[in-house]
């Protein structure tokens, strides 16, 4: 039986050597570092920010697929509902455990097992921190965001990984009156 | 020839098994993280055959990581010949990890070369190469170095070459593959005695 086109599915390892092989690439490639003739600290900030805009880029890309046939989310609260299910679910296969917000445009969302993690923690012999592993989905995460009208800052604290609070925090001029 | 089939409805089953069982993402995802990566490869390099020569490494790098999963969660023991190899290759690992299986064909005389055929390709969906890529790119070329890589670890050494690309216009894709050699097993040094 022929599948539908976009109803395919792939199993989640190979997104994950896919987003592992990506992190290397951008993080811990020689040639890639030693094209720029640079500071070392410049090269290594100018590094994290292309894997982070380039996890923007794919986040804001995949929301709009996910969110297309979804009625237009009015409030803020209703869009980072949105991201703790649906984008959740599509992106890391399970929802947020848990939200929480001061209701002045800080949301902090904690997944007990943060699947994209859950490889590269288990693995010793992983390349660099597990904070670089960080930045591709905390860019996903923003991009998707982004893509909901919504402009943040958002940070990870993946210090009891695979366990993981994000915190969103609304930037200012976006604030809900 | 029938313990050939036998053993590939063995294999096909391996792969459906470990294939239903495994979480899954969409494959829009991967296909689009995919695409996104490729763009920024070609910002890097920009001519297609470095492009080609990068993606083919980073799938090495992949590869040789990925074996020690695949052979954990789907069971097919060790890989010991390269003709057996390039069956589990098609019809298991296809399976788990991109969800379509292949085919193995156009053997050579000597039985050291044959073709992966497959017909969907999850990583090139929505996928359409700029004219001035569309003869030179090998968009998926990471495949092939997944399999070298792959197969390394397990001391098959081979090249792999894409000689049939979708997206090149062609019927299908179809990966060659030529065997070099068996690495002998290194007797491991044993530095605590």
């Amino acid at each position: 039986m022929a599948q539908e086109k976009g109803d395919a599915l792939v199993a989640e390892e190979t997104f994950d050597f896919l987003v592992m092989i990506i992190v290397d690439y951008f993080l811990h490639s020689k040639e890639i570092s030693n094209k720029a003739s640079l500071k070392e600290d410049l090269v290594t900030k100018r590094k994290l920010e292309r894997l982070e805009s380039l996890g923007r880029d794919i986040g804001r890309r995949w929301l709009e697929k996910l969110a297309q046939d979804t009625p237009h989310l009015s409030t803020e609260l209703d869009k980072v509902k949105f991201i703790c299910k649906e984008f959740w679910t599509a992106t890391f296969q399970k929802q947020i455990d848990n939200l929480k917000t001061n209701n002045k445009g800080t949301y902090v969302l904690s997944d007990k097992i943060f699947k994209r993690l859950v490889h590269v923690s288990e693995t010793p012999d992983s390349v660099g921190q597990i904070e670089d592993y960080m930045v591709f989905p905390l860019g996903m995460i923003k991009g998707a965001l982004e893509s909901l009208g919504m402009n943040c800052d958002v940070s990870g604290d993946c210090s009891n990984a695979p366990s993981c609070v994000f915190t969103i925090n609304v930037k200012e001029e976006q604030k809900e009156k | 020839m029938s313990s050939s089939t036998s053993r590939s409805s063995t294999w096909n089953k391996l792969g459906d098994a470990a294939y239903a069982k495994s979480e899954k993402v969409s494959a829009d995802l991967v296909a689009l993280t995919y695409g996104s990566f490729v763009r920024e490869i070609i910002k890097d390099y920009e001519e297609p055959d470095q492009v080609n020569k990068e993606l083919e490494k980073l799938g090495y790098n992949i590869g040789i990581r990925l074996i020690e999963d695949f052979l954990a969660k789907s069971g097919v023991g060790n890989c010991s010949s390269f003709e057996e190899s390039a069956e589990i290759i098609s019809r298991v690992a296809f399976k788990m990890f991109l969800g379509i299986r292949a085919t193995v064909s156009n053997w050579n005389n000597e039985y050291n070369s044959c073709s992966i055929i497959f017909e969907e390709n999850p990583l090139a969906e929505y996928v359409e190469l700029p004219p001035e890529y569309s003869n030179a790119l090998l968009y998926s070329n990471m495949l092939c170095g997944v399999i070298r890589g792959a197969l390394e670890m397990v001391q098959i050494i081979v090249e792999c070459e894409f000689v049939k690309d979708q997206l090149r216009g062609d019927d299908t894709n179809e990966i060659r593959i030529r065997f070099k050699e068996i690495l002998q097993e290194q007797v491991p040094w044993n530095d605590e005695e």
